[in-house]
């Protein structure tokens, strides 16, 4: 009993990391109906620029930790603009612009190993004294992290709950021409979406690189597709899905390692699997609220 | 003007077209014969470069591989070319990336077995790529050198095939002699799923147990995840005294910054070869510390000498090869360097550059026996050889003895992490045959 309380515990730093990579991806998603393969490259030069931030201009670990969002956010902008949003103008199918995705991650990826030298990387932090609460344990830097997930989502729920901004996403999401012929900027909207999207994947990507204790050029890349198993898990393009998905692989994931450490990702994807079996859309199909043709 | 720019873009790929054609047509070396082939007959003409390919992962995360081959074969090659080639014929080392991929491995082995200039030497491939190029070499009959570990071929009888470290199946009782006699008699093992290390758990195991030793919970963990926090504490709940395995540089750093926090500190890791590879270091001492790997890691890994003429030799070709100060602790990379001389001094000996008649050679310029002369150096070697003497090259890594199925086995030492160094350090060898 004890052992399922413990991993309980252990799932709920890896499903907060998740839930704040796998929000970003749907949001993005939802807003603009592209499925971003680069994003885990976002998430891992946030964690770089977050290193930087943290070895070169000696900045404290959370305030490098914002570095990385803003790089987030940033280079998530570029990319959209740069790249992607040419290739949506001129009308170019899913299919293809999965494909471009999949040509940026790997652009992204190669530059960063040439740059890093196929390095580890490491902040370096101070080992930090256990914190027990309900029979979990955990350190402050988990806790911090769970409290980042906490405060991020609910920031979103009221972002789309009681902002401008928020509703307008909503709008843009549900039916983009209607919200243009109501007067919200639509371009703008999108714009704000790849914003928010690159801040979550940076925050996300900073947090990961903390947990794993070092990282290198694939780091995102291989947790990529855990975010997009969370966020098909409770339905793309919709965030609270995401957040159930993500606390549902996150958890399973560690239960299922007290059996079989090789079950691991065995037991998430089945789950997945099965949920998808019985209700292709996600878990919360029916209530996507985030789904849009991009037009901007 | 449309039309004149046509013609003018025709005549330009028409002319591409032709250069490609020549260039196809061209010999690969500096000299005569053409690229692809492999070997020939000493004295078959001219002083054309041979190359040794250096068929490894040189991207992705196995490329630790393919730069320490590569910087062994090179700095081999500075030593053999200082003292005239082989055979007069200067040696070149051509890099070919497998990335760590069998699929990917068979056409850049293709490619190489094509397009190599007098290829008279493979350097590699590793423990992934073998078992899907290994055949294409026989074909070719291109002697190859490997450091793989994989049991499978300790009674392969390819004479393609040479390996210049020893079997997990000797790591393994190595391994678990050496945890077993630093006292811990209590122990989690945990290995990763991938190949290279489950090929060491079963012999460890028995050689474990019939030492005395408990196993107190076996663990094989994915490699790369996210978190290890379950498997942590599961290993801790047996009250281990250490923890006995192989882990990748990633893994490794993840598993043990987690046990280091559920634990509040570190408690000993006694671990194969694996960590004095590369990346290891790289990825661990950040996470955890120089300090704490320094009191808590234990290696086995091969002896490496470092003293004497090889040894000296071996450092003076490294520095001119622009190795770094890892590689050349590295007792890995020093078997490279000390198996593409072996191959170069077996090629003198035979007189031959074919790979079907020199590698019959190699045990004759390694093995010991009464009334042979001993040499450090490619030159030393080639000076005996045409003195007319029977030679045993003994390079940086000690001697290399091969058995019937052509393995070099070797002792074994305790390596532990010099914090202020930072680099392996080698200490007590352990016994011959430790563990077996």
């Amino acid at each position: 009993m004890s052992q399922i309380v413990l991993s309980l515990g252990f799932g709920l730093v890896t499903a907060s990391i998740l839930a704040i990579g796998a929000v970003g991806f749907t949001i993005q998603f939802g807003v603009t109906n592209l499925f971003n393969l680069a994003y885990g490259e976002t998430m891992t030069v946030a964690a770089f620029a977050a290193y930087l931030a943290r070895t070169a201009l000696h900045w404290d670990m959370w305030l490098s930790m914002a570095a990385g969002g803003v790089c987030g956010m940033l280079l998530s902008l570029a990319i959209s603009r740069c790249v992607f949003l040419p290739f949506l103008r001129r009308g170019t199918s899913q299919f293809a612009m999965v494909m471009v995705t999949v040509a940026v991650s790997f652009i992204l990826k190669n530059v960063l190993q040439i740059w890093s030298g196929a390095n580890f990387y490491s902040y370096q932090l101070p080992p930090e004294s256990s914190i027990r609460f309900l029979g979990m344990v955990f350190d402050a830097r988990q806790l911090t992290i769970i409290g980042l997930a906490v405060a991020s989502l609910l920031g979103l729920h009221l972002l789309f709950q009681y902002t401008r901004l928020g509703k307008a996403m909503r709008a843009t999401s549900d039916d983009p021409a209607l919200a243009r012929s109501v007067g919200i900027p639509t371009s703008r909207i999108v714009s704000a979406a790849w914003l928010l999207s690159g801040l979550l994947a940076g925050l996300a990507g900073v947090a990961l690189a903390m947990d794993l204790g070092t990282f290198d050029s694939t780091t995102g890349g291989s947790f990529l597709l855990l975010i997009v198993a969370a966020a098909v898990f409770g339905s793309v393009g919709e965030p609270y899905g995401a957040v159930l998905g993500a606390l549902v692989i996150g958890i399973a994931g560690e239960l299922a390692a007290i059996v079989s450490p090789n079950l691991k990702d065995v037991v998430a994807f089945v789950i997945l699997v099965l949920v998808l079996l019985f209700r292709p859309e996600g878990l919360r199909s029916g209530r996507v609220q985030m789904r849009a043709e991009v037009t901007a | 003007m449309k039309h004149t720019r046509t013609r003018w873009l025709a005549a330009c790929g028409v002319a591409a077209a032709a250069s490609i054609a020549v260039a196809g047509c061209s010999p690969g070396g500096s000299g005569s014969g053409s690229a692809g082939t492999t070997g020939s007959s000493a004295g078959s003409g001219g002083t054309y470069a041979v190359t040794a390919g250096v068929l490894h992962a040189f991207t992705g995360q196995n490329a630790f591989f393919g730069l320490n081959a590569q910087v062994a074969c090179k700095a081999a090659a500075v030593q053999i070319n200082a003292a005239g080639g082989i055979m007069g014929h200067p040696l070149a080392c051509s890099a070919y990336d497998t990335k760590g991929d069998p699929a990917d491995a068979v056409p850049v082995a293709n490619r190489m077995l094509v397009s190599a200039p007098h290829l008279v030497m493979v350097v590699g491939p590793d423990g992934g790529d073998i078992p899907s190029v290994l055949p294409l070499l026989e074909q070719s009959k291109a002697p190859e050198m490997n450091t793989v570990g994989d049991p499978r071929y300790d009674t392969q009888t390819s004479q393609y095939f040479w390996r210049l470290t020893p079997s997990d199946s000797t790591q393994a009782p190595a391994l678990a002699y050496a945890a077993y006699h630093l006292g811990y008699t209590r122990i989690v093992e945990v290995f990763t799923s991938d190949l290279s290390a489950q090929t060491t758990t079963a012999p460890f195991q028995a050689s474990y147990t019939k030492l005395g030793g408990t196993i107190l919970k076996q663990l094989t963990i994915a490699p790369d995840q996210s978190s290890y926090q379950t498997e942590v504490a599961a290993a801790l709940a047996t009250h281990p005294q250490a923890i006995v395995g192989e882990m990748d540089a990633r893994t490794s750093a993840t598993f043990l910054s987690e046990l280091r926090q559920q634990h509040g500190s570190l408690i000993p890791f006694v671990v194969t070869q694996r960590a004095l590879q590369g990346d290891w270091a790289a990825a661990v001492v950040p996470a955890l510390g120089g300090a704490t790997v320094s009191r808590y890691v234990t290696t086995i890994a091969p002896v490496l000498q470092s003293a004497g003429a090889a040894f000296k030799a071996f450092q003076s070709a490294m520095t001119a090869a622009k190795a770094n100060p890892f590689q050349v602790k590295n007792p890995f990379v020093a078997a490279g360097y000390d198996g593409v001389i072996a191959f170069a001094l077996a090629m003198d000996a035979a007189k031959s550059t074919d790979g079907s008649v020199f590698v019959t050679y190699i045990p004759k310029v390694t093995a010991p026996g009464s009334g042979v002369t001993v040499v450090n150096t490619y030159a030393q070697g080639v000076a005996a050889l045409k003195a007319g003497k029977t030679i045993q090259y003994v390079g940086a890594a000690g001697p290399m003895v091969f058995n019937r199925y052509n393995t070099a086995n070797r002792p074994y030492a305790e390596w532990t992490y010099n914090a202020t160094a930072h680099s392996w350090v080698m200490g007590q060898a352990l016994p011959q045959n430790a563990g077996q």
